[in-house]
């Protein structure tokens, strides 16, 4: 009798322990769930945005990052691989969400778009790629590289130096950090999924490569 | 030493290995909690891959082990022995307190355990929930920097362990 009550405190125990943590999760997002709810945000595909794949591809994948955050660094070759798996299915929005606590990231958005007016979005993700690869995170990047690197690309450094130098590009960087705000992103990496039917998946975390295929094949209504 | 000993015990041994994966489930499950929230409800999504995705999400932790994945099975583990130890300590406060309070019912002695009868039972127990709250929390909500927390989160959880051994080796 006894043991049957202690084993029913454990069980209770765990899952009160389980529930509370899911229970708070929920209601610390459910905030900012209802904001987005009654405001109606969703995301919609600007002209403007970097796509990398094919534009028309029935899933997009957008996601609100900067070169400096580390677990932005480790998702990239997880959409990489999700990309060539589902190639011309799903495609990659690239939008700009430099955070405060990383000031390096700003000009880093600002060099992507100048390599951006150079070579379009194909030299954009390359110079992602490369910027991703060079940068140790967390804003200990040297920003002399910039210009090395995109003069490895091809890019004249001068035109470059002088584009980084300019103040032309902040606008579209903040407009993509307005959507951001818009669409309750509050830290990087933040990822949508836009299936055919306009419904968004939310990853408000990293996802693991297995939970980012599962919603994919879910938007794509695959078996 | 004497919280490890108990894990002979093939029974003690399922129990933690159980409460650490029911925690370690809840912990990955609700890190993404806002895509659950979009998802359950929804009523045009089968069933079938509603729990795809909600399986896919633990498992994807396991298989792209990153530091955080890695804290997350570390306080998953040191709750599951806290939990094995706990109910182990219980047994061995109730067979000396079943005696002594053969008067009260069952639920009587089990409630008394961790209210009154037992204090030394109730810290026990409140220090290691607080530990794990804080540590699977952090884990949770905070973006930035949770590695830090985490892995103090995880010194906490070490120390309520360190005092159960105590208890259990001085019984």
């Amino acid at each position: 009798m006894f043991r049957l009550a202690a084993g029913k405190i454990i069980s209770i125990g765990i899952v009160i322990a389980v529930l509370g943590v899911g229970a708070a999760t929920l209601l610390t997002n459910s905030s900012a769930d209802d904001k987005s709810d009654k405001s109606g945000d969703a995301v919609i595909i600007e002209a403007t945005d970097h796509f990398l794949g094919d534009r028309s591809a029935p899933v997009k994948i957008v996601e609100y990052a900067e070169v400096e955050c580390p677990y932005c660094k480790k998702l990239q070759p997880i959409l990489l691989r999700i990309l060539s798996e589902y190639d011309g299915k799903v495609s990659f929005v690239y939008r700009h969400f430099p955070l405060t606590i990383h000031p390096k990231s700003f000009t880093e958005a600002t060099a992507l778009e100048c390599v951006a007016e150079d070579g379009g979005d194909e030299k954009f993700f390359r110079y992602l790629d490369k910027l991703y690869a060079a940068s140790p995170s967390n804003n200990n990047i040297d920003l002399a590289i910039l210009p090395r690197i995109a003069e490895e690309m091809g890019i004249q450094e001068e035109t470059f130096s002088k584009c980084l130098a300019s103040d032309r590009y902040r606008a579209r960087i903040l407009r993509d950090v307005e959507t951001g705000i818009g669409l309750n992103v509050d830290s990087v990496p933040h990822l949508i999924v836009v299936a055919p039917d306009g419904k968004e998946f939310v990853f408000s975390k990293s996802p693991s490569y297995a939970a980012l295929r599962a919603v994919i094949k879910t938007a794509l209504g695959e078996k | 030493m004497a919280l490890l000993a108990i894990f002979r015990s093939g029974r003690y041994f399922a129990l933690a290995l159980a409460a650490s994966t029911v925690a370690f489930m809840g912990i990955a499950v609700f890190s993404q909690a806002r895509l659950l929230a979009g998802i359950i409800p929804d009523g045009e999504i089968a069933l079938a891959k509603k729990v795809e995705i909600i399986f896919a999400i633990p498992y994807g932790m396991l298989t792209d082990m990153t530091p955080n994945s890695l804290l997350a099975l570390a306080i998953t583990v040191l709750f599951g022995v806290s939990v094995a130890g706990i109910v182990y300590y219980f047994q061995l406060y109730r067979a000396t307190a079943v005696s002594a309070m053969s008067a009260f019912s069952a639920g009587g002695v089990a409630s008394g355990i961790i209210a009154l009868g037992c204090a030394a039972c109730g810290s026990l127990v409140f220090g290691f929930l607080a530990s794990f709250f804080s540590a699977s929390s952090l884990l949770i909500f905070i973006p930035y920097q949770s590695i830090v927390f985490g892995t103090l989160s995880i010194m906490m959880l070490g120390v309520s362990l360190y005092l159960l051994n105590k208890k259990l080796a001085s019984v």
